[in-house]
This record gives structure tokens, C-alpha cells and sequence, in this order.
């Protein structure tokens, strides 16, 4: 299971267009859409992580393209930050990333998401997770 | 978990688009079962009006109180359901919708049981979410209903004089004609101030040229991208009502009050029933070509492209089946909504409005009589449109760029530039963006297609004039992109590959190329659309020779046409790129409301200086027109007199702003002029007694002046004013003695004056560069070397010589003038950009020359000659007149014994030659006026890195700053004429008429919120805000705690993620919502 944090402003609107082009991607991956990169607070990826995401990403606007001055470059700071932690831990750095798009981008969201998924695949479940038979897994 | 929780699911079948891959039977059942869900319900549409009444009834029978909607995404549909709710009387934020479409079944159309148990967990994350919803309200606050006007140049006062005018009309409704990028802005504009709008669009859809554009240059943007929002803006606004296909049939009644025929021709779909879903025209047998696309087939029930506004399908008549034939109705048969109407006859409808703004667009020339391209008789010979639609994904090619012959991808490709523009057989003028657009296309090749493909330009100049262009195409010439300068002579294909062979000279390198490529693609100019010339005609509008409607003045009144009460805007008086068209769009829409009901404002105009006029009034003349200033100036200046509603503070400068649009206080520093303006009548004694002699900055050094002094003749105000750096005060006191009037008060001091005021108009112009640092140009060595803007002194009748033009240095009348182009412009090393009117400028000096001293010797040294638009025109007209024009950049200017020479390799001859002259005229750069960058400080605006005030958007919001409520205007904003100058003044003063008109501002309150029992005020929030708006206050007993200014927060959510103590929150966006949202996406629940 992928959770990406997407802005509303780009990567959320892109991946609606991947959709209206009928572009196809594993359906591990949902979606929570956020006003802005920016809002995503480490807690959130670390309470996804908690509840289960074996990946997570997040995915805002091109370098210079945020609606909101520099929010996507805050929330990377805070993903390459997050990883270095996530890679002490054990619990593996690559499970977390940050990517840019604007909202036209509709391949690159779709390949993210492949290429992502292929990813986690690789790396397996969620190693702090204990599964308790809870559907949608 | 809250209390008393009901919530509803409902969920959208959406035709087949979701229930084809999704099981929602199944979805449905489970949604039941989830907490607190009382009831879940699925239809098959449920955006049509028949679902979003089950809703409501839902809502009254089981008493719910929060709403979930499994449907589309929230982008789309989110306006129409929270509207639904409100109508049911539930807060509109008690919605949340699963995007069970386009991020669930469209994406994963063969899994349908895993899209199935995907779009439970996306309603199961939505239910869980909506426990943790609250109310969200609004706040209202009344505005001030005044306006500060910062700049008394020409942009100034065009705004003041605007604004302050009282309106003529009784009627609040206007006709918006064409639905392309500049009827939406005039539309929105007009809407947003409170009229009631008909715009009227000849197609299904509106968008209009822009829609086809792609990305927009030079920041890449996508164009739908930015377009969209505008577009679903005017669907959902409640004052515009957009009538597609349809078109205005006649006019009757004069300004202030128009009756307007319009016919509705007949769609044979029922929008309110139609979902786009798409599955009719899948099936449709009907073809015909595709004209918008303009290469290919579309069906005959359609919609031009899938973002069109309004998303509604119709069917073209003359390619139906049975509309022609009378057999098929499969569309009929088929629709799953029922929403074609086969009866459908159109209607024909009449409204009232106080005026008429007419934004009908251009079109892109044919190029087929130009035979030498062989376009239309070889296949992979297209125009730049078509070009341009083989980018987007959504287009004819599907995004791939191709050889119409075979299909195979294009990788060698030539651009030809100026196909029939700039030719005095077809289309004189130049079309000013197709430049542009094929360095934008060259770029989008290398970069989306492939980046070993060969792209070639052949061009004439390239005429990179706007602000960002001339870095665009510097930065583009390291791509692998080759320019050519030269005209294609001969275009033929080899008939065995469909490979196009150009015979091209390059005039740079002086050889004859033969280009072997894949593509030809013609960069055609912009001609008026059809229905540009046909309401030209309807509405006996005066046009040009070309079709385009005439401006009442060119200069003053842009968007005005010959007609009192009609308007025009973007491209229907002419070619121009977007940020202007949206300038002229939000300027027609001031110039409307003038006919419209209303209020005049009162404004408060600041200026620096002791007079008005600006850099602009230095100028002897203006160019393509050719009228001297004061023949533009001085009816300003006495409207301004007359008009009691303009507060002018000279002598003034604004040091601080607070607050926010609606309300802002403004602190002005008032410095004493000295000289009573009520008192003095102008007679010029005290000048003649005053001792002081120093240079006069007025005529650039050229003359002196007194301490005392007026700079110009025709000043506004007429009275003088003291120079207090140089006046002798009470130790020489002689003009005080002589002045009749008692004007002159030397002891008067300064004063700080304290405003309220609703919103602000920056415009403080800019100034010449000071060619100082390009030694080898001998500026400030040789007297015979001066600036453009000191030739225009000289020139002008009223200047230091009358008006004659003489060597600086000897007091005769030169023989031989040479002008040196991009002085300071286009260098890395002074200033990167162009300065867009210097080539203009220089035109008009040579002309004003020319008539004066006709035997003089002219020379231009020029890189590219800047005369875009129907300077073209003006261009050819020096040319005929002797002038000699050598393409070249200057390497020096050395004297010859008391004359000087002009060292210039001329690039077309391959020669260093030496120019002799006895003046050399530098067409110095266009810099922001001193002190720009402190004073966008001082307004917490940003400023961009040619130091020029920076919009919010370049496209798309070329007046607004970054703060809302404080706009931008004319030279400050980067270099323009005075046309561009007052359609930018005219549009800013729109803006700010917008939140004043309305009365009050209101805004809905998904903003940062404080929890003040938690916040200890550490301040990180203070920081991470990028608007400034948030301030830490102190409360009692000295702690401190986040303060939020709501109106100013932009709800980005910055602050929330850094605290760290969760005591700041966006609403909507709550940790316990997100994480509530999380819990049902990952199971749990």
C-alpha cells in the first residue's frame, strides 16, 4: 500500500488528468490530497507508516512553480530529512520520497507511480507493521 | 468521535465511467455498514440535477448532517455538491468527496476488483474524515471606498482620471462578445464588480485560441493549466450567464443603453442532462473536419476538447447523420443521461445592456497563396497551429510530434517565420508572438520529443520584446536550436521519402543552405477572426486597412472604439501576446463600467516630484502617431483640474503601508514645495531673480536652471517649486520680494499625512539607464555623444534649443547622426532584457531628423529591429525615407578630430566599417525608476530580477502584485509605450475598482486558526509564512502567543506543518482530519 501526498495544485490535478487520458496505474497507490506540499507534516507520513503504508510520497509543484512561494521545497526539506531518519531506524529511507510535476505532467505522475510501486515491491511490507486481517491490504 | 454523527453516502455511477470497472452495488453495501453512515445511496448520475436532488431529500428524511459523495474528483464537481448542500441547509464544508473516477476506475479499467476494493477504502477514508468536519464560516469586512494612486506619470493619471470619473449609465448589465482568454477576463472582471454579464461565444465551448496553445512562453506554463480555472470561474459565476453557440444578430440603442438580439442556435443536447460521459460520440458515424485541431476528423456530436467549458456535447447539424440524411440516432439511442433532443430548434433571445464589449479574437493566416511553401500541396508542410496541437496530449497526434505523410516520428524540422507577415503583398504588419512561439515550439521539441532532433529557424529580426523574452530566446540559443537569418527561397519535396527540401540563404554567413527536414511548419501572422470582421460590420465599428477595429486613440483610448459605449479588446484591435490581451481585457472592463451604474471613487494621487507628467512628458513625440506630448498631456491635466474627487499630494512619497485590501493605512511624507500652488499663477519673476544656476535634470544636463524653477512650459501644476538643495533660503530670500501673488513661503515645513484606503495602484514609472559603464560608447567623454531621451529634449519646440538640433559641442548642425540600438539592453553585462520601445523611439528621432535637416545622414546600428505589431508599418515608412540601417553591434566610438567615428561590423556585409559622425545617439536602456526595489520593500511586493515590480502571474495576472489589494502598473512593471502603459493603468484600476465596488470583502475561512491555550509564541509560524500573515502579540500578563490577520492568510498550510506543539491548524485541512482520513485509507476504522 502507497500513500502519496499530492498538492492540489499540481500532482493532484495531474493525476485527475491521468485519469481523463485513461492512463494506467497499480491501484496500491491512493491518494490525499493536500492544499500544499508544504502542509504535510512529518507526522503524517510517520502516522501512515504506523498505520500501514508500506510507501509513502509525497509530490508537489515544479522547483519555482508553487502556488504558495516555497512550499514544496519546505515539505522536501522535510522528506530528505525524514528519510535519513526512516534509514537509522532500519526501516529503509527508500520508502519515502519527494517528487515535482505540474499539473500537465500526467506521464510523469503515472510513472512515479509505477516506478514507486515497483519500488516498494522490491523492498517488500512495511517491516514495523503488524498485519491484523484488516481488509483492503 | 463526535457526537451525533449522520452521515450519507452517496455514490455515482457516472454512466458506465465508474460503475463499468467498479462494482457499486457492492461498494454501497459496504458503505452502509461503516460508522455512523445512516443511509448510502447510488445513481447513475449523480452531478445532474435528478441526483442532487436525492441528496437533498436524503438529507431531510434521515436528518443527515455530513455528506459523503463518491463521485468524479472533487476539481470538478466539489462547487456543485457543496452548493447543493448549502441548499439543503447544511454547511457546504460538511462535504467530502471520494475521487472514485479519475484517481479509481479510470485508472485501473482492467482490475475491477481491486478498483472496487480502491474505491471502498477511498469512501471508507472519506467517512472517516467527515466525523472529524466542522462548520467553516466566512467574515465580511466593509472597505474603504478610496484608492492611492502611487506615480503621477502618464500611468497615474490615466488610473486617477479613471477612477474618479463619474459614471454615465443606468443599466447594470453588459455584453461580453467571444469567449477566448480576453472575453473571460473582461467578463470576470465586470462580474466580479457586481454587473450582470451575458458573454456570448460563437462555439460550443469557450477558451478560444489560447485553449489550443499548449505551454505559453517564457515560463512554460501549461496553458490549460491556467486557463481552466478562468474557464470553470465564469461556469460557476453567478453574475456572468455564458451563451454558447450562439451569435449576436443586431444591435439597436446607443451607449448606456444597447438591445441585443442574440440567436441561440440549436446544440441537440440538453446540457442540463449531458455529462460528458463521452460514450455517444464513441459510437457517433458522423465526421467532419476537425476545426479546431485544424488537421484531422472529429465526430458529429462533439466537444472540441476534453477541458472545454462548458463540458457539454453538441452536435454539428451539417455533419449528423440523420440531421443531413435522416438516418442513425445512435446517440439517441445510446445516451445513458437521455440528453439528446433531436427537436431541438434554438431560440432566439433579446437582452438589455449599458455597453458592449466586443473580444472576437484573430485567426491564423492562410498561407496557401504563398506558393513558394507548398502548403496544402505537400503533406508535411503545416502551419504553426497545427504544430502547436501536435504537442498536447489531448490533441490530434496524441501528444507526438509526426510526419503527416507517414505518421513517423518528425526529428528534423524547420520553423519559417514571417510567412506572409511583414510583406507588403499579403500582410504588412507584423504579428509580434510568432517569434515567440517558435522558439517556444523549437524548446518544446528538444525537450518533450526528442533532444537530438535537428530544429532549424529561419527569421527576419526575432522580436523578443516582452518582459522574460529576450532571456527566453538567450537561454534557448544554447539548446541545439539553430536560428538562420535568412528568407526560405524555395520549398520542394522528394517525392520518394515526403522529406521537404528548403533552399534557405543564411545573410549572417553570406552561404545558400539546403535543409533536408522532416516538418515544415510556417509560423503565420494573426489576421482578424471571422467574427471579428462581421461584428465590425454589425456594429458599424471603424476598422483599419486590415480588419482589425480601430482604437479611438491610439495612444489614450486603446479599448475604446468609434463607437461611445463599445469596447474591444485583445486581439480584435490587433495582434498582441496574452499578458496584454489579459491587460486589455481588464481595461475594456473598466472603460464598460463607465457606462454602467455606479459611484465614482475618490483618490488620493501621490507623486514624488513637484509636477506630473512622468519620464513620458520628456519625450518630444510620440511615435506612430507622431503627436506632440503636450497635445496628449495637457486635456489630462485639465480633467484633473476639474475633477474634485482627485486628491493631489506632490512633493510626496509613501512610507508605510499596513493592513490589507479593503483597508489599508497609509503614512505619506509631504515635503514642502515652498510655493503656495493656489497662489502662484506662473508669471516666472522669481526665476529671473533667483542667483542659483545649476543643471537642469528636467533636459539631461543639456541646460540650467534656477532653484527656483518649472521645468517645462506646459507643467502641471503651473505653479513653481524650490528646489531646497540648492536654494539660498532666508539668506537670499529675492524671489519672495518679487513674487506678486505672496505665493512663496520659505518657512514651510513637512508634514505627515496619515490614509485609509481600499486599494493601491503602483505606478512609478521607470527611467533611461545611464550608459556610463560602456566605455567603449564615449558617454560623459565626448560632448557629441547623448541618450535618446536628451535628443528628445533637443527635439522638443519647448526644450533647451527650441527645438533645433545641434552638436553639443560646437553649437552647429550636424551632417551625419548615427544611432547605436541595445545600449545597456540585451548585454549580459548591464541589463539582460529588451528594452521593447528603443527601436520605436529611435523611428520617430529619425523621422523628427529628417523633417528638420533632410540632407542629414541617418545611420542605425541595430541587432534586431524591434517593430512589432503595426510598428512594422512605421518602420517601413523611415526605411523609404533614406535612412541606413546596419545590423550590427558597435565595438566603439572614437573621435577624428572634432568629429567622431562609429566602428561597427556590419553582419550582413561581413565588413568592419567606420562611420563618420557628428553626433552618435544612444538608445540607452529602460531601467525601473530609482528606488523601485526599496519601495516594493516598503509594500511588502516582490520585485523580479530585471528590478522591475513583478505580477503575480505573467500570463495571467500582469497587474496584480503579490499582495492582494495593491496592483501594478506601466513602466514599473517593465518597459512599454504609452498604449501598453494606459491599458495597463486602465486594468489595474479595474482590480481595484472590484473589491470597491462590491462594498465589502468576504472570505471564507479556510485559514490558519490558533489554539490559544496551547501556542507558547516561539514564532516559527511568524517565519514560515510567506504573506506576512501572521504576527505574534503579546496577551496578558506579558505571554505571547500566533496571531492570524485571516484576510491576508492564503491557506497554504505552511504554519501547521511547523509547529510543532499542533496549535495552529489549516481548517479543512485539521491533523485529526487528515489523520482520521488516513486511518480509513490504510483499514482501519
Amino acid at each position: 500500500m502507497i500513500v502519496a501526498f499530492c498538492c492540489e495544485h499540481c500532482a493532484y490535478a495531474a493525476a485527475d488528468l491521468a485519469g481523463t487520458s485513461r492512463m494506467q496505474y497499480p491501484p496500491n497507490v491512493r491518494i490525499v490530497r493536500v492544499p500544499c506540499t508544504g502542509k504535510v507534516d512529518m507526522l503524517y507520513i510517520l502516522r501512515a507508516f504506523m498505520l500501514g503504508a508500506d510507501g509513502v510520497f509525497v509530490a508537489g509543484c515544479l522547483k519555482g512553480g508553487c502556488h504558495f512561494v516555497d512550499g514544496n521545497l519546505k515539505a522536501n526539506a522535510r522528506v530528505q530529512f525524514l528519510k535519513k531518519i526512516l534509514e537509522l531506524l532500519g526501516f529503509g529511507g527508500d520508502r519515502l520520497d519527494m517528487f515535482f510535476m505540474s499539473s500537465a505532467m500526467t506521464w510523469e505522475f503515472v510513472r512515479i507511480a509505477r516506478e514507486f510501486t515497483e519500488r516498494i515491491k522490491k523492498l517488500g511490507p512495511n517491516p514495523f507493521f503488524k498485519r491484523n486481517g484488516v481488509d483492503g491490504k | 468521535m463526535s457526537k451525533n454523527v449522520r452521515i450519507g453516502v452517496f455514490i455515482c455511477h457516472c454512466g458506465k465511467n465508474i460503475a463499468g470497472t467498479v462494482n457499486v452495488e457492492d461498494v454501497r453495501k459496504y458503505a452502509e455498514k461503516l460508522p455512523n453512515v445512516i443511509v448510502a445511496r447510488d445513481y447513475m448520475f449523480m452531478c445532474s440535477e435528478a441526483g442532487q436532488q436525492l441528496i437533498k431529500d436524503a438529507i431531510k428524511e434521515f436528518n443527515l448532517n455530513r455528506i459523503v459523495v463518491a463521485a468524479c474528483s472533487p476539481k470538478l464537481h466539489e462547487i456543485t455538491f457543496r452548493r447543493c448542500l448549502e441548499e439543503a441547509g447544511l454547511n457546504k464544508f460538511f462535504l467530502e468527496m471520494a475521487n472514485i473516477r479519475e484517481q479509481c476506475s479510470w485508472v485501473h479499467i482492467n482490475e475491477p476488483h481491486k478498483a472496487t476494493e480502491k474505491a471502498k477504502a477511498l469512501i471508507r477514508a472519506a467517512v472517516m474524515r467527515i466525523h472529524e468536519h466542522e462548520e467553516i464560516g466566512t467574515i465580511r469586512e466593509d472597505v474603504v471606498r478610496k484608492v492611492l494612486v502611487i506615480g503621477g506619470g502618464i500611468a497615474g493619471i490615466q488610473a486617477s482620471l479613471n477612477l474618479a470619473r463619474p459614471r454615465k449609465g443606468r443599466l447594470r448589465s453588459v455584453l461580453v462578445i467571444g469567449g477566448g482568454i480576453a472575453g473571460i477576463q473582461a467578463s470576470l472582471d465586470l462580474a466580479d464588480m457586481g454587473y450582470k454579464v451575458y458573454l456570448v461565444e460563437r462555439r460550443s465551448v469557450i477558451g478560444g485560441n489560447m485553449a489550443k496553445t499548449y505551454k505559453t512562453f517564457p515560463t512554460d506554463d501549461c496553458a490549460m493549466c491556467i486557463l481552466s480555472p478562468k474557464m470553470n470561474d465564469v461556469a460557476a459565476h453567478k453574475n456572468i450567464e455564458l451563451i454558447t453557440n450562439a451569435e449576436v444578430v443586431s444591435i439597436d440603442g446607443e451607449a448606456g443603453h444597447f438591445k441585443v438580439k442574440i440567436r441561440k442556435h440549436p446544440k441537440y443536447v440538453n446540457p442540463a442532462k449531458c455529462t460528458a460521459c463521452g460514450t455517444c460520440a464513441e459510437k457517433c458515424p458522423g465526421r467532419a473536419p476537425d476545426d479546431w485541431n485544424l488537421f484531422g476528423t472529429r465526430k458529429a456530436i462533439y466537444l472540441p476538447y476534453p477541458q472545454g467549458v462548458p463540458r457539454k456535447y453538441v452536435i454539428d447539424p451539417k455533419a449528423c447523420l440523420y440531421l443531413t440524411k435522416g438516418i442513425c440516432r445512435v446517440c439517441e439511442k445510446i445516451c445513458p443521461a437521455g440528453a439528446i433532443n433531436f427537436e431541438d430548434k434554438g431560440e432566439e433571445v433579446e437582452v438589455e445592456v449599458g455597453a458592449i464589449i466586443v473580444a472576437t479574437g484573430w485567426e491564423e493566416f492562410n498561407p496557401e497563396p504563398l506558393t513558394q511553401y507548398g502548403y496544402g500541396k505537400y503533406k508535411n508542410v503545416i502551419t504553426l497551429i497545427q504544430f502547436t496541437r501536435m504537442f498536447d496530449v489531448a490533441g490530434p497526434t496524441g501528444g507526438k510530434v509526426v510526419r503527416l505523410s507517414d505518421g513517423k516520428p518528425a526529428n528534423r524540422i524547420l520553423i519559417v517565420n514571417c510567412v506572409g507577415s511583414r510583406d507588403d503583398r499579403y500582410i504588412p504588419y507584423c504579428s509580434t508572438v510568432c517569434c515567440m512561439a517558435a522558439i517556444r515550439n523549437a524548446r518544446l521539441v528538444k525537450f518533450e520529443q526528442n533532444p537530438n532532433a535537428e530544429v532549424y529557424i529561419c527569421y527576419i529580426d526575432i522580436r523578443a520584446s516582452g518582459k522574460g523574452y529576450e532571456e527566453y530566446y538567450k537561454s534557448s540559443q544554447g539548446m541545439g536550436i539553430n536560428f538562420i537569418r535568412g528568407r526560405v527561397a524555395e520549398v520542394y519535396e522528394d517525392e520518394k521519402t515526403g522529406d521537404v527540401i528548403a533552399r534557405v540563404e543564411d545573410t549572417t554567413t553570406r552561404t545558400i543552405l539546403e535543409l533536408r527536414v522532416d516538418l515544415l511548419v510556417l509560423a503565420c501572422p494573426m489576421v482578424p477572426s471571422k467574427g471579428t470582421r462581421e461584428i465590425a460590420d454589425l456594429l458599424k465599428l471603424e476598422t483599419d486597412e486590415f480588419g482589425f477595429i480601430k482604437p479611438r486613440h491610439h495612444k489614450l483610448a486603446p479599448v475604446d472604439t468609434s463607437r461611445p459605449g463599445i469596447f474591444a479588446c485583445g486581439c480584435a484591435t490587433g495582434p498582441r501576446d496574452i499578458p496584454d490581451t489579459v491587460a486589455s481585457a481588464s481595461a475594456a472592463a473598466l472603460r464598460a463600467a463607465m457606462f454602467l451604474e455606479g459611484e465614482p471613487f475618490e483618490v488620493y494621487l501621490v507623486e514624488k516630484s513637484p509636477y506630473l507628467g512622468g519620464v513620458t512628458f520628456k519625450l518630444a513625440r510620440t511615435f506612430f502617431t507622431d503627436e506632440p506630448l503636450p497635445d496628449i498631456l495637457t486635456p489630462l491635466f485639465k480633467e484633473l483640474s476639474g475633477s474634485t474627487n482627485i486628491h493631489l499630494l506632490l512633493n510626496s512619497e509613501v512610507k508605510e503601508v499596513k493592513g490589507h485590501i479593503g483597508n489599508f493605512t497609509v503614512k505619506i511624507l509631504q515635503r514642502p514645495r515652498y510655493v503656495d500652488v493656489t497662489k502662484c499663477n506662473g508669471c516666472g519673476l522669481c526665476k529671473d531673480v533667483c542667483p542659483v544656476k545649476v543643471d537642469d535634470e528636467w533636459n539631461l544636463g543639456l541646460t540650467k536652471r534656477s532653484a527656483i524653477f518649472k521645468p517645462h512650459p506646459d507643467a502641471y501644476p503651473i505653479a513653481y517649486a524650490i528646489d531646497p538643495h540648492n536654494c539660498k533660503f532666508a539668506s537670499c530670500a529675492k524671489c519672495v520680494e518679487v513674487c506678486p501673488t505672496k505665493a512663496i513661503v520659505l518657512s514651510e515645513e513637512p508634514r505627515e499625512i496619515e490614509l485609509k484606503v481600499g486599494a493601491i495602484i503602483v505606478a512609478t514609472g521607470l527611467d533611461e539607464f545611464k550608459p556610463l559603464e560602456i566605455k567603449q560608447y564615449g558617454y560623459g567623454v565626448y560632448k557629441d555623444v547623448i541618450t535618446q531621451l536628451q535628443l528628445a529634449r533637443m527635439l522638443d519646440p519647448k526644450g533647451p534649443t527650441g527645438g533645433k538640433l545641434v552638436r553639443p559641442s560646437t553649437g552647429e548642425v550636424p551632417r551625419s547622426v548615427v544611432m547605436i540600438q541595445c545600449a545597456g539592453s540585451r548585454d549580459e553585462k548591464t541589463n539582460p532584457y529588451c528594452s521593447r520601445i528603443c527601436c520605436a523611439v529611435a523611428l520617430k528621432a529619425t523621422k523628427m531628423i529628417k523633417e528638420q535637416i533632410p540632407g542629414c545622414d541617418i545611420y542605425i546600428c541595430y541587432v534586431d529591429m524591434s517593430a512589432f505589431g503595426f510598428l512594422e508599418l512605421y518602420y517601413k515608412n523611415v526605411q523609404s525615407m533614406g535612412v541606413n540601417f546596419i545590423r550590427g553591434k558597435v565595438a566603439e566610438v572614437l573621435s577624428e578630430g572634432d568629429r567622431l567615428k562609429v566602428r561597427v561590423e556590419d553582419t550582413l556585409l561581413g565588413e568592419l566599417i567606420d562611420v563618420p559622425a557628428d553626433l552618435v545617439v544612444l538608445s540607452s536602456a529602460l531601467i525601473p525608476a530609482e528606488g523601485t526595489s526599496d519601495f516594493a520593500k516598503v509594500l511588502g511586493i516582490d520585485v523580479g530580477p530585471d528590478g522591475f515590480l513583478k505580477e503575480l502571474h505573467l500570463k495571467l495576472r500582469p497587474v496584480d502584485s503579490k499582495v492582494a489589494g495593491i496592483f501594478i502598473a506601466g513602466g514599473s512593471q517593465g518597459p512599454k509605450d504609452i498604449a501598453d502603459t494606459v491599458a495597463q493603468a486602465l486594468a489595474a484600476s479595474s482590480k481595484a475598482t472590484i473589491p470597491i465596488a462590491r462594498g465589502f470583502i468576504e472570505v471564507e475561512l479556510v485559514k490558519a486558526q490558533v489554539d490559544e491555550d496551547l501556542c507558547v509564541g516561539c514564532g516559527h509560524c511568524e517565519k514560515v509564512c510567506p504573506y506576512k500573515a501572521i504576527e505574534i502579540v503579546n496577551i496578558s500578563r506579558g505571554r505571547k502567543i500566533a496571531k492570524v490577520h485571516e484576510i491576508e492568510c492564503e491557506g497554504c498550510g505552511a504554519c501547521a506543518a511547523t509547529c510543532r506543539l499542533g496549535a495552529i491548524q489549516l481548517r479543512g485541512f485539521k491533523d485529526n482530519q487528515i489523520s482520521a482520513q488516513l486511518v480509513g485509507l490504510l483499514g482501519g476504522g
